[in-house]
């Protein structure tokens, strides 16, 4: 049989004993990657060679597409809108450059799920397509409209606040990882991204949703989409049971031979773990000091994955300035560290040449909740070109969890939510419901906000404006309800609100990050430990780096706009203000204090704003930058990332200072 | 000028049925009938991507399979004198006439077996590996399965009759005739991509032909050659059932390294004239 499982036979006998292979075995399974290294004097090889020729990429003539690739980018040009569903390994990505390279569509958006991939993305595209006279960017200066050739790449979120300026079509839409749509809406990141696909549906003259292999796709039947699976992969998994994986793992690393990613649930599982087993390891890194001194004096020299980094052990991490995240991939990527703990936060599309994956945490990745995530995670070990097998290790005790996740993809079946009609309701707005993706029989059955705000006194607000607000924020309807129930109760105080509607909050340091008399990244350090010396200081690092970089953008900030702009909708429409004026001051203040102690910026321009934004989003502390703001705002093209920051930084050397966030 | 079935006996035991193929051509003669149908542009891309429609760009790529690695994108600049110090260079020469004779052996496999015969690769069993492959070992079609052994020997004694007795050539059939009894799962996948799934019972209905092919070198001074060209009458084969066939293909050239300068020369000026230099 021809299929995976011998396929990979094949791939791991290659790897452990060249000469039992053929170039005949090879192609029989397809692996036409690995030709190169059993091609010989036959004509049978000649044959071979010519194929791998004319399958030769335009973008990237060191490559050629296989097989299935090939099958599948026929079909990507047949077909307006297409799913492709395959495994991590199989090139989902490099079908998409090739179209962009052969087809050149005017305009470009290529949604990717986190900060990390979009700037591996971003550097990569801008190599491959400036000289056809695209513009690379993630953000804007002027709210102006974009008809250029242009590519964006970047997260939902800045899509998101873009997709207006996309006055005409947009000739090709991306969505990478997009099982995501399928995620249930918890929070404002699920609710962008269906918006975003929903919203850009009809404006795209050809879509593609790339995610990894499942077996059958439901929801999306009414739209046309294409369904183009193969579980082709040019990578072997050998998985084993490990009795004390702890001990293996300190072994591994001591022995600094392999690229290995440690997986843990949690950054604080992740930190328990180092402290208790990874200590005491010193490898080599050959990493300047100064890199390591301006981290220092940015964050704190007590901050654990500053200290792993000085032992040549990498920590990759969601609550982390993305600079620091960039220098541990790079330095995993180019081996100077072999060896890096991480989280979810690397599992989604940041490449990286791992040999060895342990999972020591197993909740929420092992077992049946979430299977997608855990093939995503598997797929990370090994790599074409580099590891032509892939290990997994996990604990014995775990063996059971271990087989429940490891099933085929045929027992992985996903469904969109705009399936669900109450999740439908959620993600769309009520007054444009497109008639195509909802036959007449859903629609009627859908709730709308009137059930919602039956029997209360916020009737006579138009649900359209309302929808335009909660969209505008990325909230749900849901969410509306629960901050209407909330506010029915007495004595509301703005830290209520902010708990119900984003979760469990550390007041302490909300109200220590937030407040001007520290103003010091190490004066917020000494506040907060000095309330709790007991914990742990790199955890209070932690714990501030997180609020700073994550928790208030992009949780509490968006609240408090939400709420700000609500009142003032409310007041509009009615008699009376939906908050107390107590909750709207307050809210008000802390937005202030937020802007004031990390943007630095009191009455910005736009342009300022924007160029700051995403600065700050880099992780790089306003104080380094607020000298060069002005130079960076006036040199800056007016469609841009990071890199044309980057690129202005490295030009001119009166900002020296600030080159060592992007070396 | 044409090749074609001069003679075709049966062994002495008459128990094979055999073909063999033998020319009327000079020597000069047959250099030019093998390049012409080598080259030739349909037949070529055949071998290399069956029915896909020929593109200018492929045919130069199929050329180039034929000539040196250092004049691959320099075409118009090789001269004659190149090519000849390339090959007395060049100790790997023998692996040049391998690939060479293979690609003939398909060729003549296509124009004289079967005119649907595709080069692939035969997997027997649950095995992973391989046992089959290339034009050297394994070509099938709807109607017949053909496993072949291409050579290119330095001198003309004994004719065709030298494949039947080369040890490759024999190992060949005898570990197909053991592997295929018992097993029932036959993989067969064209160089084009199709793969074809046989039981036992299926594979055993394909007639099926061993092909054997040889390149001779015209040696001086000639020795033997008229007496032991044909002596398929001796031909005797261990356990081989007698329902399957022999092809043998013999052509005398009159030197390796004339051939290949010429397979190199005529490679690059059509290569030269696909370009339009």
């Amino acid at each position: 049989m021809i299929n995976q499982n011998n396929r990979e036979e094949i791939i791991k006998l290659l790897d452990s004993s060249k000469d039992d292979v053929s170039i005949e075995d090879l192609f029989l399974f397809d692996l036409s990657p690995y030709y190169d290294e059993k091609l010989d004097e036959s004509f049978f090889s000649k044959q071979l060679e010519f194929i791998q020729e004319k399958n030769r990429l335009h973008h990237n003539p060191n490559i050629s597409f296989t097989n299935e690739q090939i099958w599948i980018y026929q079909k990507l040009l047949e077909n307006r809108r297409s799913i492709v569903s395959a495994p991590t390994s199989f090139g989902k990505t490099m079908l998409i450059k090739e179209y962009i390279f052969n087809k050149q569509p005017n305009k470009v958006v290529f949604i990717v799920p986190t900060n990390s991939l979009a700037d591996e993305l971003l550097d990569d595209f801008k190599l491959l397509y400036s000289d056809l006279g695209y513009i690379i960017f993630d953000s804007i200066k002027k709210l102006d409209t974009i008809i250029e050739k242009s590519i964006f790449i970047g997260t939902q979120e800045k899509y998101y606040n873009l997709k207006e300026f996309y006055v005409d079509k947009i000739d090709l839409f991306v969505i990478d990882e997009a099982y995501k749509l399928t995620d249930p809406v918890k929070g404002s990141r699920e609710v962008i991204l269906n918006r975003s696909f929903i919203d850009t549906l009809e404006n795209s003259e050809k879509m593609i949703l790339l995610m990894p292999l499942v077996n059958s796709i439901v929801g999306l039947e009414h739209l046309n989409f294409k369904i183009l699976k193969s579980d082709y992969a040019p990578v072997a998994k050998s998985f084993n049971a490990i009795k004390k994986l702890d001990l293996k793992i300190n072994e591994e690393i001591n022995k600094n031979d392999n690229t290995s990613l440690v997986y843990f649930n949690y950054p604080k599982n992740l930190e328990k773990f180092y402290l208790k087993n990874l200590k005491s390891v010193q490898n080599p890194l050959l990493l300047n000091n100064e890199w390591i001194q301006r981290v220092e004096d940015d964050f704190h020299p007590d901050w654990l994955p500053i200290q792993a980094l000085k032992s040549g052990i990498g920590i990759h991490y969601g609550p982390m300035p993305k600079f620091i995240q960039k220098k541990v991939i790079d330095l995993f990527k180019s081996r100077q560290i072999k060896n890096v703990l991480a989280t979810n936060s690397i599992i989604e599309g940041v490449n990286t040449p791992t040999k060895n994956i342990y999972i020591v945490t197993s909740k929420d990745i092992l077992g049946k909740n979430d299977l997608v995530r855990y093939k995503n995670l598997i797929g990370r070990a090994g790599r074409l070109g580099e590891h032509k097998v892939g290990n997994i290790f996990y604990l014995e005790k775990h063996q059971t969890q271990f087989e429940e996740a490891n099933v085929s993809y045929k027992d992985i079946n996903i469904k969109f939510i705009l399936e669900d009609k109450s999740e439908l309701f959620e993600v769309n707005r009520e007054d444009n419901f497109s008639e195509e993706f909802v036959n007449k029989d859903q629609t009627q059955s859908v709730n709308n906000l009137d059930t919602y705000f039956e029997d209360t006194s916020y009737s006579e607000i138009p649900q359209s404006e309302v929808i335009k607000l909660i969209d505008k924020h990325g909230f749900t309807v849901k969410q509306l309800k629960l901050l209407l129930e909330y506010i029915r109760k007495d004595n509301i105080k703005l830290l209520g609100i902010i708990g119900t509607l984003v979760g469990k909050t550390d007041l302490n340091s909300l109200n220590v990050t937030l407040n001007s008399k520290f103003s010091s990244f190490n004066d917020m350090v000494q506040e907060l430990h000095s309330k709790n010396e007991k914990i742990d200081k790199s955890k209070v690092i932690s714990t501030l780096i997180d609020m700073i970089y994550s928790f208030l953008p992009f949780k509490v900030v968006p609240l408090l706009n939400f709420i700000i702009d609500i009142d003032e909708l409310y007041k509009e429409y009615s008699s009376s203000a939906l908050f107390s004026n107590k909750v709207i001051i307050e809210a008000k203040k802390k937005k202030a204090q937020f802007y004031s102690k990390f943007i630095g910026l009191n009455n910005p321009t736009h342009e300022s704003l924007v160029v700051v934004n995403k600065l700050f989003e880099y992780g790089i502390p306003y104080h380094r930058t607020k000298p060069f703001l002005e130079t960076i705002t006036n040199s800056i093209p007016e469609k841009f990332s990071i890199h044309d920051i980057k690129k202005i930084v490295f030009e001119d050397e009166s900002m020296n200072e600030l080159k060592i966030y992007f070396e | 000028m044409s090749l074609t079935i001069t003679n075709k006996s049966t062994s002495s035991c008459s128990k094979y049925e055999f073909s063999i193929y033998e020319h009327t051509l000079t020597l000069v003669d047959l250099d030019k009938y093998i390049l012409d149908t080598l080259y030739d542009e349909k037949k070529l891309n055949y071998l290399f991507q069956v029915d896909e429609p020929l593109k200018k760009a492929d045919r130069i790529k199929q050329l180039q399979r034929f000539i040196g690695n250092p004049f691959r994108n320099r075409e118009k600049d090789v001269l004659d004198a190149e090519i000849l110090k390339n090959i007395s260079d060049n100790s790997t020469n023998q692996s040049y006439y391998t690939f060479f004779a293979e690609a003939l052996l398909a060729r003549l496999n296509i124009d004289f077996i079967d005119n649907k015969l595709v080069t692939g690769v035969l997997r027997i069993g649950d095995n992973i590996s391989v046992t089959g492959h290339g034009a050297d070992g394994c070509m099938y079609s709807e109607n017949n399965l053909v496993l072949g052994e291409a050579k290119f020997y330095g001198n003309l004694y004994n004719g065709a009759y030298k494949i039947i007795t080369d040890n490759s050539f024999i190992s060949k059939e005898g570990d197909y005739i053991s592997r295929i009894n018992g097993a029932n799962n036959i993989t067969i996948k064209g160089i084009d991509g199709d793969i074809t799934t046989k039981t036992e019972e299926e594979i055993k209905k394909i007639p099926l032909t061993l092909s054997g092919f040889v390149l001779h070198t015209h040696e001086t001074p000639n020795t033997k050659y008229d007496t032991s060209y044909n002596l398929v009458n001796n031909i005797k084969i261990k356990d081989f059932p007698a329902n399957y066939k022999i092809h043998l293909y013999h052509l005398p050239i009159e030197s390796k390294k004339d051939l290949i300068f010429k397979a190199q020369r005529m490679a690059i000026d059509l290569i030269i004239k696909e370009k339009g230099l």
